[in-house]
Formats: structure tokens, sequence, C-alpha cells
């Protein structure tokens, strides 16, 4: 059970300051708008909380592409709305340069790329799939499933209004297990630079194998992807390296973003 | 529901470390028991129950340390008892029948007061024997005898023509002399050799209908002798009176010995068996017979055990660790189950919390996760201890292992979670000025909450709208704004009563408890928004509710003496016009902030006129020349004194005289000239302002006095107007609720605040706002919030009557209250449906007898009368047709909030000087009650360092129940007796003052309860709720005349430092606007002339138990 709750709440307080400008070849004003400056929770996502963006640029594009989707780019990345925001700071800034310099857009939406975000109710289907996709590797989805639909909302409500014990009131509940073992398997994704076939790497990992609690070294060593001759590299969640040593199922329990997932981005030391 | 208080202890943790001395666990650093006289003693084992530690040292002997700074005094007393006869008169040549020459009270022992001794060395006598001079409240002659007929009657102070008998009372104090050092107890001595100790164990002190600081001792010693230490009581005799050989059965010769706080006593022999003792009860501490319990499986034998409250722990012989459940429900328990992971020892505390130390690394290990439902915990997790290794532990772990959760990086040793830690918290240090003027992306600042509750048992629409405007609340069709409600106060039953500027307050029901908690969170932050409040104004009035819920009240001030800005509500008046008198009443007071401006001109040929703040009642025009009033400030321009210049003459009238004339300054006022005059009242002083010049008057009588003003003579007016400051009127500012749960707050200058939870500990508030249901709604902020505990009890009383049928049974007459009952025997309760105030409670034991009831009870716990509702005695006699029998069910309260707790001292009153000059370093006077009635004072107490140092005991003939500390160093007593007593002249210097004065009660003979002091001010209540005021208190007659009884149906009263007197009324109370019990007033009126005051103003109604004013720096 997550019960470090200094954790818990130092990881909810996260935080990144973001500087928003609409791309220039979207003005269509005389002068082009001042960027606008927000301070965005870490473990949220964009569309839940660029309703103001939205209203401060829309309005120096041309009418017709007033009702268009907006979406983000940063250096040329089209930012995908169904990660979170922290994870695609982890993994796309590595300069960690700040404020974040995010491009608006209207037009062209990437579809190719990334998902359509029609509403705020498609992150919440988003949220909750990604919830009963970890239930069902923590506890063969018991647990969503006995959870009353009140729950869930509780889970949605949190998170979108920052609310940390609203979340987590619900959220402890999907974070219970025995005593000894643990969860069944550990959600995660690995996020790996350079690996052009998949975005990220997943595969089935117990926190406890023969009385032994693994830890995130042995995570990576089951990756089977060979890191180190690659130089010396970190393990970044929530904007921090952490110990290799750390247990897997403490790690889970506490670090994993709101979907219940722990996304890990491997970040390799500049040369 | 009443919670009443028990004898609670919170945990501490003891280890013996390598080198045989005892380290404690205390806000979080590990620190050593110091011993200034047995500095070589090296300790080996030891066994710690509340605050006594029992341990085996290096000479195998069994020494004892109290960790307390409450001293033990006991009362040795001795009756005197002489005979008249014709020959001698009365003298020692007593009846062969009658009782000794010296005996006790009932005269069956011999009390000779050379054969009277001390029960150990660890006593010693703390003076002679005196005669005591009081009886029953009555002085007695210097030799103090009392007279009577016979033996044994009731005694009189007068000797009367047949008074045949006498006798008086010696008297003489033993004190404990062991507190916080190692004394060593008398040896057993077998066949000349000193009998070694191996192992002692102490617990039992949970044994349903045990006395108040029982404790169970037991102890091993080299030969297999098991020993049990009779007459042990923490209250009374810590050391206990002697051995008594335990048989145990052949072949089973203990080596070791565990006692659980609920008495349970198991013991492991030589030969690896356990055997546990049956039998044990409160009437029995030592059981009759051993049971075997089984082991796991054949061949295992232990090496350690550990009795807890519902489990046994044993370690075998090769380090395997085991469980044995259901201990509390069968003397066998249920089954043994396997712990995952090796120790060598393992140590239960009284809650069931769990340490193990393992002898590879000696260092210890605290058992997580262990619940009521999970007695078996989850994991072993390591405490950071710096370099110490150790070899023993005692654990009396309430509620610790909670608190070690709470800050837990200053304990785990987990490397690679403070690493995460710090790096979380550094991502944001680096920048976080830098884009501090981002917007947050959440849109916060406008919200609307709704729902629905239950008003006069109707379903009604709520409605909480947040806006940056005016936030407001729509209770159906009644709207509030935020800024109009002073109180949202949680009750019973999912109840939320909303108080606002009208009376009655609207009382809301909720569907469930989360509910209650949302809004309470949601409209406490709303109404504080709406007033702008920050923070915590801790030099204020606090209150309680009945709940135990502290509140501050909001009434602010600038508190720097500088011009206040008023928020001004103007009362002009325009039959003010011309002319040359005026009066106006002044009904919210005349206090900080206030002020009055008057514009007007002086005629051509004026000679003088005046502006006068009077006190008492308003005078009429037509008596304004005669009738007499005192005169707060009275202001006299003169132009007839010196031809051309103008003389303003300031002055106090009171006791029928005028005071000092105060005439400084130059003023530019001229007959014909217009003028504009304006009073101001300041901290100290009025300041005023006529034209440009301006001058002060410090204040010779309280400007709360002033009732009215008066502004008459040569002078024609234009306008007048009375002006208060919006913020000051008491009964319109906001009580804000923290976290906790007390039933004493006390307060003083420089905002030092200490709390009393119902179990007695002792809290000291932070400063910060927060705790509770509040957590996350005022910016999720955990600066200053503190985990926090209370334990109390709930009584249910079970009534039968008796019949000539089946004697006593739960069947009464058709008219009697319920079998099962509160203690009124109005309404019904009964075990299943008994429940707890709200969900921070929790049921932490079974329904109980208790067997020590209030008056006493027989062996059954019945208590006996003739019939409901009467007095109840322990006995039944020939006329009692009726018994109650008292069950208690303890239970604890857990919650957060912005307090901190220190030290294991339990007290029953506390009370700090209230005329301390608020400066950071300077120290301030703070007393206590402690739990025995023994007083005891905290040294080193200052703003900045409010918890202070250590206590000292005041050593004194009485105990106390209630305490207050006046101007001067007066300490005002009331003693556990209900009478009043004084200390004067407490100083730092000479801070336990001189003695005791008692002071004769009130007539009538009521036993006072509580008692409050300011300067001149002393006021108390008694057992019926009356209320008295001390009278003619001076500074050269510091103890003043007598009482006299100012009002009845008063709950609690305070006193504070301008001689403020503020109140809990009670619903049978005269003042009309008191329409539920526990409503908070203020006594107005108050003046020289008439000290008692004349009535008092509402400030907030009903659902109080509790209000100190002691830190209130506004002269209200």
């Amino acid at each position: 059970m997550a019960e470090d709750r200094e954790i818990l709440r130092e990881i909810w307080e996260g935080r990144l300051p973001v500087c928003f400008t609409l791309a220039t070849e979207e003005v269509s004003t005389p002068i082009a708008p001042d960027p606008f400056y927000l301070m965005v929770p870490r473990l949220t996502y964009f569309p839940l909380v660029t309703d103001k963006v939205r209203r401060h640029f829309v309005r120096c594009v041309v009418p017709e592409k007033h009702d268009n989707e907006m979406w983000l780019e940063f250096e040329r990345h089209p930012l995908k709305w169904h990660y979170p925001i922290g994870l695609l700071y982890d993994l796309f800034v590595s300069n960690s340069e700040l404020p974040w310099q995010i491009t608006v857009h209207f037009d062209k939406y990437p579809d190719n790329k990334i998902l359509k975000c029609p509403s705020k109710d498609v992150v919440e289907s988003h949220l909750m799939h990604s919830l009963k996709e970890a239930d069902a590797l923590k506890h063969k989805n018991h647990i969503m499933a006995l959870m009353q639909e009140r729950d869930h909302k509780q889970l949605w409500l949190g998170l979108l209004h920052d609310r940390f014990d609203q979340f987590w009131s619900a959220n402890r509940k999907l974070m219970e297990h025995s005593a000894e073992d643990g969860f069944r398997y550990i959600p995660f994704r690995l996020y790996v630079p350079q690996l052009t076939s998949k975005p990220f790497v997943q595969y089935l990992i117990k926190p406890v194998e023969n009385e032994k609690k693994l830890v995130v070294e042995d995570l990576l060593q089951r990756a089977n992807l060979n890191f180190e001759s690659k130089g010396s590299f970190q393990v970044v969640i929530h904007g921090i390296d952490i110990p290799l040593e750390t247990p897997l199922q403490w790690i889970s329990e506490h670090l994993s973003y709101p979907d219940n997932f722990l996304h890990l981005c491997i970040r390799y030391s500049q040369t | 529901m009443v919670i009443s208080a028990v004898n609670g202890n919170s945990g501490s943790i003891y280890a013996v470390t390598t080198e045989g001395k005892v380290i404690q666990l205390s806000n979080g650093s590990w620190s050593e028991l110091n011993d200034e006289f047995n500095k070589e003693l090296r300790v080996k084992r030891i066994s710690c129950c509340s605050t006594t530690l029992w341990a085996i040292c290096g000479d195998h002997q069994v020494h004892l340390r109290l960790e307390s700074e409450i001293p033990i005094r006991i009362r040795e007393e001795s009756y005197e008892n002489q005979r008249w006869n014709p020959l001698d008169g009365f003298s020692n040549k007593l009846l062969p029948t009658d009782r000794p020459c010296y005996s006790s009270q009932d005269g069956l022992t011999d009390r000779d007061l050379k054969r009277v001794n001390l029960p150990s060395t660890a006593w010693v006598w703390d003076d002679q024997w005196h005669l005591e001079l009081l009886h029953e409240g009555q002085h007695l002659e210097a030799e103090g005898w009392m007279y009577s007929v016979d033996f044994p009657r009731a005694y009189s102070a007068a000797k009367a023509w047949n008074s045949c008998v006498r006798r008086r009372k010696w008297v003489r104090n033993r004190r404990y002399n062991g507190l916080r050092t190692w004394v060593s107890l008398s040896p057993i001595v077998l066949n000349d050799m000193m009998e070694p100790f191996i192992d002692i164990a102490t617990g039992g002190s949970e044994i349903p209908g045990a006395v108040a600081g029982f404790v169970a001792v037991w102890a091993v010693t080299i030969n297999g002798l098991l020993l049990y230490r009779e007459g042990v009581n923490l209250l009374t005799c810590p050391d206990g009176s002697n051995w008594r050989k335990i048989e145990t059965p052949q072949g089973c010769e203990p080596c070791q010995v565990s006692v659980g706080p609920q008495g349970v006593v198991w013991i492991l022999a030589w030969n690896g068996q356990l055997l546990t003792r049956n039998g044990i009860t409160w009437n029995c501490e030592t059981g009759v017979s051993w049971y075997e319990v089984p082991p796991p499986f054949k061949g295992i034998s232990f090496n350690h055990i550990s009795v807890g409250p519902t489990s046994s722990w044993a370690v075998s012989r090769d380090n395997e660790v085991w469980l044995r459940k259901g201990i509390d429900s069968s003397i066998l328990g249920s089954s043994w189950t396997a712990m995952i992971g090796q120790m060598n020892l393992v140590f239960t505390g009284s809650d069931s919390q769990v340490c193990g130390l393992l002898i590879q690394d000696q260092k210890l290990y605290l058992r997580t996760g262990i619940k009521n439902e999970e007695s078996g915990g989850r994991s072993w997790k390591m405490l950071k201890t710096e370099d110490v290794t150790f070899v023993w532990l005692a654990f009396d772990g309430k509620g610790f292992v909670q608190r070690l959760d709470d800050c837990a990086d200053s304990y785990w040793v987990e490397p690679w979670r403070g690493q995460i830690l710090e790096k979380l918290r550094q991502r944001h240090s680096q920048w976080q000025d830098k884009f501090a003027d981002y917007s947050t992306a959440a849109e916060t600042t406008d919200w609307i909450k709704n729902g629905r509750a239950l008003l006069n048992n109707r379903w009604v629409n709520l409605g909480l709208r947040c806006c940056s405007q005016e936030p407001l609340l729509d209770v159906e069709d009644l709207r509030l704004l935020a800024v109009e409600i002073t109180a949202i106060r949680r009750t019973e039953n999912l109840g939320l009563v909303i108080h606002y500027l009208l009376n009655p307050p609207i009382k809301l029901l909720f569907a469930s408890e989360e509910e209650v908690e949302d809004w309470a969170a949601h409209l406490t932050k709303v109404t504080r928004t709406s007033r702008q409040s920050t923070g915590i104004f801790a030099e204020s009035v606090w209150a309680l509710s009945d709940m135990g819920d502290p509140f501050v009240h909001e009434t602010r001030v600038e508190k720097e003496d500088k011009d206040v800005p008023c928020q001004i509500e103007m009362t002009s008046d325009a039959s003010a016009n011309l002319s040359s008198l005026f009066i106006h009443d002044t009904p919210d007071g005349f206090y900080r902030g206030c002020g009055i401006t008057i514009s007007g001109i002086v005629p051509a040929n004026a000679c003088r006129f005046s502006v006068n703040l009077q006190c008492g009642p308003k005078i009429h025009p037509q008596e304004v020349y005669t009738a007499k009033r005192d005169i707060a400030l009275h202001i006299n321009p003169r132009f007839d004194t010196s031809p051309g210049s103008v003389e303003v003459v300031r002055n106090s009238y009171s006791n029928n005289m005028w005071d000092i004339e105060e005439k400084a300054g130059e003023f530019d006022l001229q007959p014909g000239d217009r003028f504009t005059m304006s009073i101001i009242c300041q901290k100290q002083q009025y300041l005023v302002k006529i034209n440009d010049a301006t001058f002060t008057f410090s204040y010779r009588l309280s400007p709360f006095s002033v009732t009215h003003f008066v502004v008459k003579g040569d002078v024609n007016l234009f306008d007048v107007s009375y002006s208060i400051p919006k913020t000051g009127i008491p009964s319109h500012a906001l009580w804000t609720q923290l976290g906790g749960h007390f039933r004493h707050v006390e307060s003083s200058s420089g905002g030092v605040v200490w709390a009393l939870g119902q179990d007695g500990t002792c809290w000291i508030h932070t400063g910060f706002h927060g705790g509770g249901f509040f957590k996350g709604v005022f910016g999720g902020s955990s600066h200053g919030i503190h985990p926090l505990s209370d334990e109390g009890h709930v009584n249910l009383y079970e009534n039968q009557r008796w019949n000539p049928v089946a004697g006593f049974s739960a069947r009464g007459l058709p008219t009697d209250r319920p079998s099962w009952s509160d203690i009124t025997g109005l309404h019904a309760y009964n075990k299943e449906n008994m429940s707890l105030p709200n969900r921070n409670w929790n049921w932490v034991s079974e329904w109980l007898v208790d067997y020590h009831p209030p008056d006493g009870a027989d062996r059954e716990g019945w208590q006996y009368a003739t019939d409901y509702p009467s007095r109840y005695h322990t006995y039944k006699g020939s006329f009692d047709y009726v018994r109650r029998k008292r069950w208690q069910r303890k239970c604890r309260y857990t919650s957060t909030g912005p307090w901190f707790q220190f030290g294991l001292t339990k007290l029953l009153d506390i009370s700090m000087q209230v005329d301390h000059s608020g400066r950071p370093d300077e120290p301030l006077l703070l007393w206590a009650i402690a739990a025995n009635g023994s007083i005891l004072r905290r040294v080193g107490v200052t703003v900045i360092k409010p918890q202070g140092e250590s206590w000292e005991a005041v050593l004194g003939e009485h105990a106390f129940q209630s305490l207050s500390i006046g101007v001067d160093g007066r300490v005002w007593a009331i003693t556990s007796l209900g009478a009043p007593a004084l200390r004067h002249r407490v100083t730092l210097a000479n801070p336990d003052g001189v003695a005791w004065l008692l002071m004769d009660r009130p007539e009538g003979n009521p036993t006072l309860r509580q008692i409050s002091a300011g300067d001149i001010q002393v006021w108390a209540v008694d057992s019926q709720d009356r209320l008295y005021r001390r009278k003619d208190i001076v500074s050269i007659l510091p103890e003043g005349t007598s009482w006299e009884l100012i009002d009845e149906h008063v709950l609690h009263v305070s006193v504070g430092k301008h001689d403020q007197v503020w109140a809990v009324l009670d619903l049978k109370n005269n003042e009309p606007k008191v329409k539920e019990r526990g409503s908070i007033c203020i006594r107005r009126g108050i003046t020289a002339s008439c000290p008692g005051g004349t009535g008092w103003e509402f400030v907030i109604g009903g659902g109080w138990s509790f209000v100190c004013n002691r830190g209130h720096d506004i002269p209200y």
C-alpha cells in the first residue's frame, strides 16, 4: 500500500513552467500575440489545462480555424496529448531548459502522428482504459471491476481539479496488495531513445521473485537492451533519476503516474 | 455523547545499548537517560510500563526508575484519641474497649507515630508530624481537638458539656525520592546469597477493572524462581512492597517471563516449554494455574517470548519468528503462524506494535503494517539509530508507530528513498521564484458546490458559491453572504451548525460524514477567504465546541499603536444640530479603534463646554447636571480662566472624586470659532484632536466601561458621529476551526497556546492553521501540522430494580429508566447502538465493567440506591431497590492538527500569566496541575520556546483541580475538595511564591470547580454552575474579602489580562439571547463602581463548552 504520503505529495506537486507561443505562420493579426505563461502539473494531460491557452490564442488565428482542434509541438515533435505532461517533458527536453517552450497550432493537425482529442471525455476514457490495463497487470483487473462508478469519478475529478486527497482516496485501493508478494506484475513502460520500432518497451515482471525483492536494475536487465554499451545512462521519471536499487514494488506504488503506470525514460548522458 | 477522560499514556521506546546504557527515542532522536547518582550502573534488561522502567543491572538485581516529573506524595495520618475522666480531665487513659491512643480514622489499627515508618529507602519524609487544624472546612483551635460524646461518632470543633472523648489528627507527608534516577530494590536473600535476577517483565495496566496506576511486575531468578511484585501502583507506590513466589510446575523452571497489557502472563521454561497463567483478573492479580501452550510442531523450542494485547510473539532457537494469535479471546490463543524473516529478540508494545532485534547487526527493526485485522503486520523495517548497537528493548508503543511513519525520513534507513525525496524537492527549488508569476493551470478560484441536507427534518438544497466578488451560501431560499457566517461547527450525528449574525444558527444534517467534513472544510475556506483571513492570530480568544474541536476567534486589531484604519459604521445624528446638549450611547462599547467625532461652533460668549465619556446607566437629559456617573474621559475647554487663551483640561471622575487634571498643550480655539474634535481609542490611551492640535490621555478607567457620551455647556453642535471598527464587534467576528481534540486551551500574550487533550496530554500550537478535515483545503501545506491523538471512555449504565420474585432484574417499573441508559437515564442506549461522535474516533476496547466508578461499587461493580435518581453507594442497604453498573469502552481519536506533543506528563489544568509583556525571550509563568492533583510549574517557557524546559514540582499540603495565574504572580486555585486558595508573589526570582493561603468558600459552602483570575477580577464557578466574583481585591489586599454571587447557570468563565470576563452560559441563564446550552457571552458594564458588571453581551450561540480570552489583547 502506498503509505509514504510525503513522497506522494511531492510527486503530486510536480509542476512545470511552460511558455506557449502561437506558430508564427498561423498568426493572422498584425501583431503576434504575447506568449502565454502557465504553470502546469506534471501529472496531468495537456487537454485538461490548456483551455486558457486556447482562449488566449484563438482570437489571433483566422476565423475559419477557430473551431479547429489545437495541438502542441516542441522542437518539431507533435506532443501526444495522451502522455502525461511530465513524461513528455522527460522524453523530449534533454537540456532541461525552463520555461518549456511549446508552439501552439490550430492548423494541419498531424493525424498520422497523434490521436484526436475532441473533448475532455476522451481523456477520461483514456485514463480509465490505462487504469484498467494497469489493474489487469497488478490484480487481474479485480479492483477496477469491484470499484464503483463513484470511485472512478473520484480518480478522474481528482486529477482534473488537481485534488490530491480526492484522487488518492480512490487510488489507494488500486495500490493495495498482499503482504509479502506485492503486485502480480509491475505496470510500467520503458521509453528508450533511438528505439525506432516502437515508442516503448513493456514486458511482464514481478516485484518479488523467489523471495527476492526485484529492483529497478533487475527491470533494466530483463529488457535485454544492453544499455551499458551505449555509455552511462539514467532512468528518469518525474524529472529525477532514480537510484537503481529502488525496489520495484515501492516505486510502482509511489512513483506511478495517475494512470498507474511507471513511465520510465532512459536518458543517456551527453558525450 | 460524553467522552470522559482516561489515564492513557503515549508511547515511548527505550533501548539498552551494548555498553549497558539506556537510551530513549523521543522527538525524533535518541537520547540517553542520565542518572547523576548511578553513573556506573550497567543495565542488562529493561521493561517499561507507562512511566516506570524496571531493569536488571550488572549486579543482577532489580532497579526501578520513574520517568515522571510529577511528585508522588503520600499523606500519613494518625488520630490521637483521648477520653475524659473526672480525675485527669482529658487524658490518654482510654477504656479497655476503646481504640488505641493513636489510631487510624476508624480506630481499628494502631498508628503510633513512632511506628509509622517509611515503606522503603526510596521514600523520604517531607516534613515532621504536625496537627491538621481544619475539620470539614472549619478552623480548629490551636491544639486541633475535635470533640464527641463517644467513639465512633460525628466530631465537632466545639466542646460541649457531654463531650467525653476527643481526638486530633496528626499528619505527615512522605515523598517518593526515585524520580529520574535508578533505585535499587532490596534483594532476596536465600542461603546467605543474594538471589540473582535474570528477567523482568511489566504489564497489566489494562487488566479490565484494574485500579488506576496498577502495574503487574514479574521477575525470574537464576534458580528458576518466578516472583510477583506485590502492591505496585504508579500513583501511590511505584516500588511495591515485596516479592511473592509463584509456583511453577515441576520441571518447568522459567528462564523468561512476559506480561501483556491485559495481564496475560507467559513464561518460557529452560526446557523450551511455554506456559500461560490462567485466572488473572483485577482482584486476583497472580492467577490460579498454569497451562501449557502447544508448540507449532514437536521439537521446536523457543528462545524468547513477548506478549502483546492480542497475540504473542516468540522466537525459536534457530531465530524463526512465530506469532500466536487470539490470546485475547482464549487463554491459549488459537494458532501459530510463522513470519518471514529472522530475528533474535522480539518485543511488543501495548498497542500490538512490534520491534525486533537482530544480533548480527544489533539494529532495531520495526514491524510495519500491524493492524487490528492483520496482527502479524507486513514486513520488518530497519530503524535509523546512528552508531548505537542494542542488546535489549522496552517498548510501550501507543501511537508510536504511527508517529514514526509520519516522520518517515528521519527514521527509515532506505537510502534510495532519501535520495528520491531529496531530488523531488530539488526539482522546484531552483526555479520556483523565477516563475512565481505564472498563472496556475487549474481554475480553482471560482467554483460552485451544491448539495443537499436536512434542515428541520426537510431536505433542502445547498449551494456554496466562491467567486471573486462576494462568496455566498444558499440554504434553500435563505441567502447568506460568507462574511455573515461567524462559525461552522460540527456536531454529533452528522450535523453541521452554521452560526451567522442572526440567532439561532442554521442546523443541517447530512447523509454521510464525508459530506459533513467536505462542507465544513469548504465553508471554512470560503468564510476565511471572504474575510481575507490569513494564518492564525493566536493572541485571541479560543474556544472549544462540545465535540472538543478548537476554534480561534478573529477579533484582531492592528498590533501597532497607530491610527486604526476603521471600516466605519457611521451613526450620525441630525438631532445634534445646533443643540448644546447631546447624549448618545455607545451600544457596542468603546474600545480600540472606536472613535467619536464632533463638529460645532463655540459661541462668542462661551465660558466652558465639556465632552465626557461616561460609564454606568445612560444619563437622562434632565439629570445631566445633577446625577453622578463615572467619567472615563472628561475634556473641558475653558475660555474663562485667562482672557484670550484657552485651557483644555482633561480628567477622569470616579468614586465621587475628580482625579488629577492634565492641561498641557497649546490650543488654537477661541469663542466664535468652528471646531472639529475627534477622540480615538488606542491601545493604552485616547488620542484627541482638536482642530490641528493633538494630545493623548492614558486610560484611567477601562475605556471598555464607557456606555455613553455627553457633550454639554457653551457649544453648538453641527454633527456628532460615533464609529466602531467593523472587525472589532465580537459577535461579528469569525471563529475558525483548527484540527485537534481538547478539553482545555490556554493562550497567553505573545501567542503561546497550550492545550490539554481529554486524556491530559499537553499539546502546543505551532502557529499554523489546518489539520483535521481541512487537509488539502488550505493550499495543501502540511507545514506545522502533526498527527494528533486523544483517548477517552464512553460510559453506559446498566440499571436494575429489585422485585420480590426475581431479586434484582432488568425488569423495572414502567416509569423507570431503560435497563441500559446513559448517566441521566433519559436516553436509552445499548452496547450495540452506542456510536462514536465521528469517524476520527475508533473503539479500542470491548465493553468492560468499571469496578471503580467515582463513588465506589461492590465487587461486581454495582452501585445501590433507594430509587432513581439518587445518590448511589457501594453496599446494598435494606431499602435499596435499584442498582446500576457502569460499563466503559475505551475509544481513541486520531487526526492531525497544528499542534505538537511533548512529554508524557498528564495534566488536569494549566494556566499562564496574563500580564506577560509579549517579548520573545522573557520567561513566561506557566503552572499546571498534574493528574494526581499536585502543582507543577514549567521552567523556561518563552514565546520562542513555548514548550519550556522541564517541570518542577511546587510542594504543598493540598491537591488541586483548577488554577489560574492572575496579575503580579498571584496564583489562584481550587483544591480538589472545592475550596479556593491563593499563592502570592510568584516571581522569576522566587518561582514558588509563598505558601498557599486557604480561603473561605462562598456563602452556603458550595464546592467550587473552576477559577479564573485577571488583575482585580477573580471569578469562579461552583459545582451547581453558579458564578462568583471575589470582592475587594486591591494590591495591598490581594486575597480580597469575600465572594459575591453574580449569576447562575454558567458553565465556564475566563478572565483576561484587562479584567475582561468571558463565559459560557447554560440554557437556563436569564440572558434572553441565550437560547441554547453553551452560548459564549462577555460580561458587560464592569466599572470601578460596579465591578460585577451589569449583564451579558451575547457573542455566539450554543454548543460550546470552553472559552479562553487570557491571551486576548483587546479590552473586552
